[in-house]
């Protein structure tokens, strides 16, 4: 019976370029067996692999950010001469490999090594740390204009976290492993042999493991949290309709959208626009913007409402005034402009902001609100409840 | 205060630069130079040589002075011969410290020597 003979395959390489030891290690494990790395053979963590005769090899891994582009090309040059085969990039790293045991190491003074490991540790902490820098300064902008947790809401809480956390790892985790080989080498030990590579390696693929199942908790909560649904179900408080002291007279159009958080397990926006007659018979609009959000815990909806009433009533100057006894724990309206009408309510665990502008028929801000301030934040606050 | 990385250098990187001090050179005329300085005591290896040619770049110790296709020569700079001086002048102490603490011990070992002659007196003679 014939047996089909492969000259190439593919395989799991547990170590990633930064790990020079282990990666070295594995690579001298399959030309013990008989395999050896193909030209340029690495994408990604898999290794192309082609058939040859088990023999004990050599492979030297060395960084290509220390020197300029034609010192990079010297020292190839130098390093094919003095007997060494390129093998190709792996990542920042040239990797070498020969049979010929007589050869002069690529490497030969271990704190020198030390040197070039260096290097790497601080690109590697810039390459990892500009999409932390990132995401931290798109929370801060939102965060200044919403309040920090209002921002945690609208960005995600748990994608927020997974993401946090998997920067974190991707930081640490190589920092760690270079500062280990790096240490290695500033004592004198160069990094030929490495008696538990194999425990190395199993490591290597939890720590990918656990990233892997961390981005595809941060893609499903990213969806969850961004991926708002349109909603066509009741609504836990009063809209255009349910306001009187408004004499709506039609709304013209109603959009409703719904998603969740791990601190607001319901977060609806809507927003309406109603058509209304002034006393001078002329028609007026009346566009109705609604922020509600069902949270987790009182004391989340306490820091939701505290942070939107600072905006309001903070940072856009506008006076607020409590009302009470509507059966809410906190309400409270402003008038901002001539034309724009806050209301902000909070009762047990639920914060709702309402804001309704008031415009002429051309479009134009009314001169003044030609409604009871006080009964339309009455008339939502009872609808709420 | 401990003593920054380039503060100290590795025997390699003495070596680098002790072969630089005859003249310009590329990078395997260096290799070359202290094969014959040694002995072949030390061999260089290209990974090696290369990363301490690039950091004496940097630091300034080193300066490129010519270039012939994929070659490139270096000569060494006033701050690359200080630090030569400077090395060579820790190991010139290092070497009379250990001189020195040699030749204490030499003198201890005749004081104990010269003490284990004196004969033991008896009580009768004191």
């Amino acid at each position: 019976m014939k047996t089909r003979t492969t000259d190439r395959t593919c395989r799991y390489c547990p170590f990633p370029s930064y790990d020079v030891e282990g990666l070295q290690c594995w690579l001298e494990d399959q030309a013990e067996k008989g395999w050896f790395l193909r030209k340029d053979g690495f994408f990604g963590p898999f290794a192309r692999l082609e058939r040859g005769t088990p023999c004990k090899c050599r492979y030297r891994i060395t960084a290509l950010l220390n020197r300029t582009v034609e010192q990079d090309r010297e020292l190839h040059q130098m390093t094919v001469e003095a007997g060494w085969e390129w093998v190709g990039n792996h990542g920042d790293f040239s990797i070498y490999r020969t049979a010929d045991p007589t050869v002069i190491e690529l490497h030969t003074d271990p704190q020198v090594q030390a040197l070039e490991l260096r290097k790497i540790r601080i690109y590697f902490l810039i390459l990892a740390g500009i999409p932390l820098f990132n995401q931290a300064w798109r929370y801060w902008t939102l965060a200044k204009s919403c309040g920090p947790l209002t921002a945690l809401l609208e960005r995600g809480t748990l994608y927020l976290c997974i993401w946090f956390f998997c920067e974190l790892l991707c930081i640490l985790v190589p920092q760690l492993r270079l500062g280990r080989q790096a240490s290695k080498l500033r004592h004198g030990i160069p990094l030929t042999e490495a008696s538990h590579w194999k425990q190395g390696a199993r490591n290597q693929t939890i720590y990918r493991l656990v990233v892997l199942f961390l981005l595809m908790g941060m893609l499903n909560a990213g969806f969850a949290a961004i991926g708002s649904e349109p909603y066509d179900g009741s609504l836990p408080f009063g809209t255009l309709e349910e306001l009187p002291a408004l004499e709506i007279q039609k709304v013209e159009w109603t959009d409703a959208e719904i998603r969740s958080d791990l601190l607001a397990p319901q977060i609806l926006t809507v927003s309406q626009s109603g058509e209304f007659i002034l006393e001078n018979g002329e028609a007026a609009q009346c566009y109705y913007y609604a922020d509600y959000y069902h949270t987790e815990s009182y004391g989340v909806a306490r820091r939701v409402f505290r942070e939107r009433e600072e905006i309001v009533g903070g940072r856009q100057g506008i006076r607020l005034t409590e009302l009470r006894d509507v059966g809410m724990d906190r309400c409270s309206y402003g008038q901002g402009g001539t034309s724009v009408l806050h209301l902000l309510l909070r009762s047990g665990k639920d914060v709702l902001f309402v804001r309704l502008y008031f415009d002429d028929q051309w479009g134009l801000g009314l001169e003044e609100i030609p409604f009871d301030l006080e009964t339309i934040a009455a008339q939502l606050a009872e609808s709420l409840t | 205060m401990p003593k920054k990385a380039m503060d100290l250098l590795t025997e390699s990187m003495f070596y680098v630069l002790m072969a630089f001090r005859h003249g310009p050179k590329c990078g395997v005329e260096v290799i070359d130079s202290i094969d014959r300085l040694t002995r072949g005591r030390i061999m260089l290896g290209p990974g090696t040589l290369y990363t301490i040619l690039g950091k004496f770049e940097s630091e300034g110790y080193l300066k490129e002075v010519a270039v012939e296709g994929r070659k490139r020569t270096y000569a060494l700079t006033e701050a690359g011969e200080q630090a030569y001086q400077q090395e060579l002048a820790r190991l010139h102490q290092c070497l009379s410290d250990a001189e020195r603490s040699d030749r204490e011990e030499e003198t201890e070992d005749e004081n104990q020597d010269n003490g284990q002659d004196m004969p033991l007196l008896s009580l009768s003679q004191l």
